[in-house]
């Protein structure tokens, strides 16, 4: 039987979109393999949700610095 | 690459925003939005302090796919996403805040995230360099305070094409702007409307 790191991309893919609602899951997937990386990022920068404002740290200001970084990433959005 | 951690400083974290400022600046360029840099250059000093109102205009500058967009005020002294009539009406958001560079020489209708927006939700009035977006077709306005119309005056001069694919608004607004004494929705309203040649239902 295949193991998840054995299956296609097209079929990571598709349990990766049954994600779409569970950000920290999709991130945490991100991390589990390089495999996983592409196909969790594509999913989480579809419709990206940040946490409320805090005071410290500016949370929108990050998704800026990684979009500026990673253009190819804002085609997601 | 944009280097992280430089300036950091423990308890007060503004990791990095000053090579963030650069890069923005970079990028506001690079769409054609003149940018005020060094003395007098606001936007870029409230890059430098991290305020989220200035990084949600460079966001919407960097998103030509979407589709969806809803402006809300968050109210930081209640610490929740507001509708609150008070902030509201104190502070509507409006697009100009966000772009402060853009406001006065940029063209709007170039705006990365009009490109293809669909629907618009917006917990003031809505901005008419919001409606340049020739892709609109369904827009959700929340008008339910008094509104300083004056506020968006400047804009009209500038407002260029507006959103003639746009078929649905829905304006969830109270009775109060029925009375005969005239409430100051009604001429914004009125306005809206005549520049929305396409308007099938509302």
């Amino acid at each position: 039987m295949a193991t998840l790191i054995e299956l296609p991309v097209e079929l990571l893919l598709a349990i990766a979109n049954h994600l779409n609602k569970h950000q920290p899951i999709l991130a945490s997937l991100a991390r589990v393999a390089q495999k996983f990386y592409p196909v969790a990022q594509e999913v989480l920068y579809e419709s990206p949700t940040l946490p409320d404002p805090e005071s410290n740290q500016s949370h929108v200001a990050l998704l800026v610095r990684t979009l500026l970084n990673k253009p190819s990433l804002t085609l997601n959005i | 690459m944009i280097p992280q951690e430089r300036n950091c400083t423990q308890g007060n974290c503004f990791c990095g925003l000053l090579d963030l400022k650069s890069a923005c600046v970079r990028h506001a360029k690079k769409i054609g939005c003149p940018v005020r840099d060094g003395v007098g250059g606001y936007w870029t000093a409230y890059i430098k302090t991290g305020s989220e109102s200035i990084f949600a205009g460079v966001l919407l500058s960097l998103v030509p796919n979407l589709e969806h967009l809803e402006i809300r005020a968050f109210n930081r002294h209640q610490n929740t996403w507001s509708t609150d009539e008070e902030v509201a009406r104190v502070h509507p958001v409006r697009v100009k805040d966000l772009f402060e560079c853009f406001s006065q020489f940029f063209d709007w209708v170039k705006l990365p995230a009009l490109a293809k927006l669909r629907t618009l939700v917006k917990f003031s009035a809505i901005d008419w360099p919001l409606l340049g977006s020739l892709s609109l077709s369904k827009a959700i306005v929340h008008l339910d305070f008094s509104l300083s119309c004056n506020d968006y005056d400047d804009t009209f001069s500038r407002a260029g094409q507006l959103a003639i694919g746009l078929e649905t608004l829905e304006l969830p607004v109270s009775v109060d702007i029925l009375s005969p004494c005239g409430q100051p929705e009604r001429p914004y309203l009125t306005d809206l409307m005549t520049r929305m040649p396409g308007l099938k239902h509302v």
